[in-house]
């Protein structure tokens, strides 16, 4: 709470310098920029799918013309690595992964955008930083604060959420009301319901991520927040093998046990399709599935599907990630850089890539009477929203061989029945140990 | 001689389907980019369904099609046509000069076509980036070149030895130079064999895609770059890259229709000499 309200008052103060009556309209910030192109790094995501629709606008107002690099997400980051670390960037704008923030700080390549939301030649007094979910801008935006990655008096703003993500439970109305069935409010519901989904409903109970490596260890935190377990104490000492993480690690097992066909190979794109087939009844992972689920041409769902809270363990608990904007440090056109990101991120254009299918940041765009009405899962994302927890995985340099190598293997053993849960976290400790002594955390 | 019933009846069993096993991986290209993604993920695969044009319509609209369908014509077009010049010439040098190191330079050009390509992504990066060659048309029109020269060497060596000597002595006779007797006499002879390398070199050129991979950035992509943006970390959009794939297989389809007609034509103006 008090972090949220460190970042609710940053984010006033930045706009009240914005709001000066030196303002330039609109018209005069643009028109300096006229006729030069920005190049952007984007992925190929379903949120920039979206933005790529919508992007002409910004050409048609400010007279700026803008050229997309899309590529997968690997490969973006291998591009944007080698490309901002020469002398002058060929992209303006970044779309950069939220595991990303603290390498790309530390590494000097990307700028803060604070000087840029006080600059009154710049900055739109109506754009109302305040607006955009606080944990998304913790989590996607701020470096340097507290752990380094979250808020805190010494945390800069260096990027803006554009295609965040939390989690969501998604359920089939047809067959929870089918079966009469109710929705799970707590874990403990929850667990009885998945023995109970598979045998009456005549497929997988609930889908999830479960591949060895990244994926199930993805997994086994969105369940491991919620029952009040973290990956490391406040002073970097693993603690994931308490009775928390065991206990997500073992409801992991059962959804395994319970789920889809072929579950233990799922990686996030498998497992969204099974639930898109209907293959599973239940679906617990990444908000970015609502425009597939709402498509007819890629859900065989479509109007079948319901949402819900992420279930309540010791608390309630959401993820937070996804993707975020960013001006590289050695840019030549960072003001317009600039102006671009936050034309893509004002309310009004958040909204709109909404309406075309991309995640919505904003909490003005969540409580949009019209859109709440056409999309009604806004309803439960708005307290997925204050549910989550930026600190729901470490975003520090040595969590990727952590993830990978690490947990990874010992999650994903226990998953395939090879060990058990407990001896499974237990035995991957003094690994984990060795990598936080190697990275300066622990003597 | 007449075969027996029971010999032509496995002979076009078999030839059947030899063809069944060729066009269907084609059929099914072609009919994935005219579904939507749940007729794709449809369990068990179901041949009946209602087409739809929207997969081509999404990859020539939404994305930056022509200038991946330019960037891969010249590309394809330029490093063939370089090829083929170099090629011809170097079989003839081959075929009909004796020098130092003659079987030598033959044989380890061929060694180098047998290099797979993705072994070379590395070093060529390497040393096209010292040349500033990485992200440019004429670095991967350089590369094609070198890959494919081996192969046209030594197909048009072929065809060289093929061409009487004596035709190119009694040119020689009439009072032609060398470079004429290259180009009036032998080049017209050897058109089979150009048309066969001009094939082959096109089609390597314009489906190559891990040097391309490496070696391009947005503005040389080239078109089955292009396509592999399809596939992303939340799934694949198996429509798209279909109809991406059906519209590659256009161009090359096209040039092999004509290169063949040439091979022919070739193969007609050889036996009336002959």
């Amino acid at each position: 709470m008090e972090r949220r309200n460190l970042i609710v008052r940053s984010a006033a103060m930045i706009g009240a310098a914005a709001l000066s009556p030196t303002v330039l309209s609109q018209s005069d910030r643009f028109a300096r920029f006229r006729g030069i192109t920005l190049n952007l790094s984007i992925p190929t995501h379903p949120h920039y799918d979206a933005m790529v629709k919508m992007i002409s606008g910004f050409t048609d107002l400010t007279g700026i013309k803008v050229e997309l690099d899309r590529q997968s997400i690997p490969k973006m980051k291998e591009l944007q690595l080698a490309d901002l670390a020469k002398s002058q960037s060929a992209y303006d704008l970044i779309s950069y992964v939220v595991m990303w923030k603290s390498e790309y700080v530390k590494k000097n390549l990307i700028q803060t955008i604070e000087p840029f939301l006080s600059n009154k030649q710049l900055a739109d007094p109506n754009f109302d930083l305040k607006d955009i979910s606080p944990n998304y801008l913790e989590n996607l935006g701020l470096v340097g604060g507290w752990r380094g990655y979250l808020a805190g008096p010494t945390a800069k703003l260096y990027g803006l959420p554009y295609g965040a993500e939390t989690s969501i439970l998604a359920y089939r109305t047809d067959i929870f009301d089918k079966l009469k069935l109710k929705i799970p409010n707590t874990y403990f519901e929850f667990e009885q319901l998945l023995p109970v989904l598979r045998d009456k409903a005549g497929m997988g109970a609930l889908t999830s991520r479960a591949r060895a490596g990244h994926q199930c260890v993805h997994a086994w935190l969105l369940h491991l927040n919620p029952m009040g377990g973290k990956v490391f104490d406040v002073n970097w000492r693993p603690r994931f093998n308490d009775s928390k993480g065991v206990r997500a690690l073992q409801f992991l097992q059962k959804v395994i046990e319970t789920g889809p066909k072929g579950i233990l190979e799922f990686s996030q794109a498998e497992m969204m399709q099974s639930f898109l087939q209907g293959d599973a009844a239940m679906y617990l992972d990444s908000s970015v599935i609502f425009g597939s689920v709402r498509d007819p041409q890629k859900s065989k769902v479509a109007g079948k599907v319901g949402y819900a809270r992420h279930p309540k363990a010791a608390q309630y608990a959401s993820q937070s990630g996804g993707l975020g904007l960013a001006i590289p440090k050695n840019t030549k056109n960072p003001e317009a850089a600039f102006l671009l990101m936050q034309w893509l991120t004002s309310k009004e254009q958040d909204k709109a890539v909404s309406r075309l299918g991309g995640s919505p940041s904003r909490i003005s765009t969540l409580l949009d009477e019209e859109l709440t009405k056409q999309f009604p899962e806004y309803l439960i994302m708005r307290s997925q929203l204050r549910d989550a927890d930026p600190d729901w995985r470490p975003i520090i340099a040595e969590w990727d061989e952590i993830n990978t190598k690490a947990l990874g293997v010992a999650i994903g053993n226990a998953l395939q029945g090879k060990t058990t849960a407990q001896k499974a976290l237990d035995d991957v400790v003094p690994q984990v140990l060795s990598l936080m002594q190697r990275g300066g955390y622990l003597s | 001689m007449n075969r027996s019933p029971l010999v032509s009846t496995l002979h076009y069993t078999m030839l059947i389907g030899l063809a069944l096993l060729c066009i269907a991986p084609i059929a099914v290209i072609f009919t994935t980019s005219m579904r939507d993604q749940v007729s794709i993920f449809a369990e068990p695969l179901n041949f009946i369904f209602t087409p739809t044009l929207e997969n081509y319509r999404a990859v020539l609209q939404e994305d930056k099609f022509d200038r991946y369908l330019l960037n891969s014509l010249f590309v394809g077009v330029v490093s063939t046509v370089i090829t083929l010049v170099l090629g011809c010439m170097a079989a003839y040098g081959l075929a009909r000069f004796r020098f130092f190191g003659r079987t030598t330079i033959a044989y380890t050009t061929l060694l180098l076509r047998t290099v797979p390509l993705a072994v070379l992504a590395i070093p060529v990066f390497m040393i096209w980036s010292e040349w500033k060659l990485v992200n440019s048309l004429w670095g991967l029109i350089l590369l094609y070149t070198a890959v494919n020269l081996p192969f046209t060497i030594w197909l048009l060596y072929g065809f060289v030895l093929q061409v009487p000597a004596e035709l190119e002595e009694a040119a020689a006779i009439d009072g032609c130079g060398p470079l004429r007797v290259f180009t009036k006499v032998l080049l017209p002879l050897m058109a089979p064999g150009l048309a066969a390398a001009s094939i082959f070199t096109f089609r390597i050129a314009w489906n190559e895609f891990i040097l391309a991979l490496v070696l391009t950035d947005r503005g040389t992509r080239t078109l089955p770059v292009a396509a592999s943006l399809y596939i992303t970390d939340i799934g694949v959009d198996w429509g798209k890259v279909m109809a991406m794939a059906s519209l590659i297989a256009i161009p090359p389809l096209i040039f092999t229709f004509v290169a063949a007609r040439q091979i022919i034509t070739g193969l007609t103006a050889g036996a009336v000499k002959g």
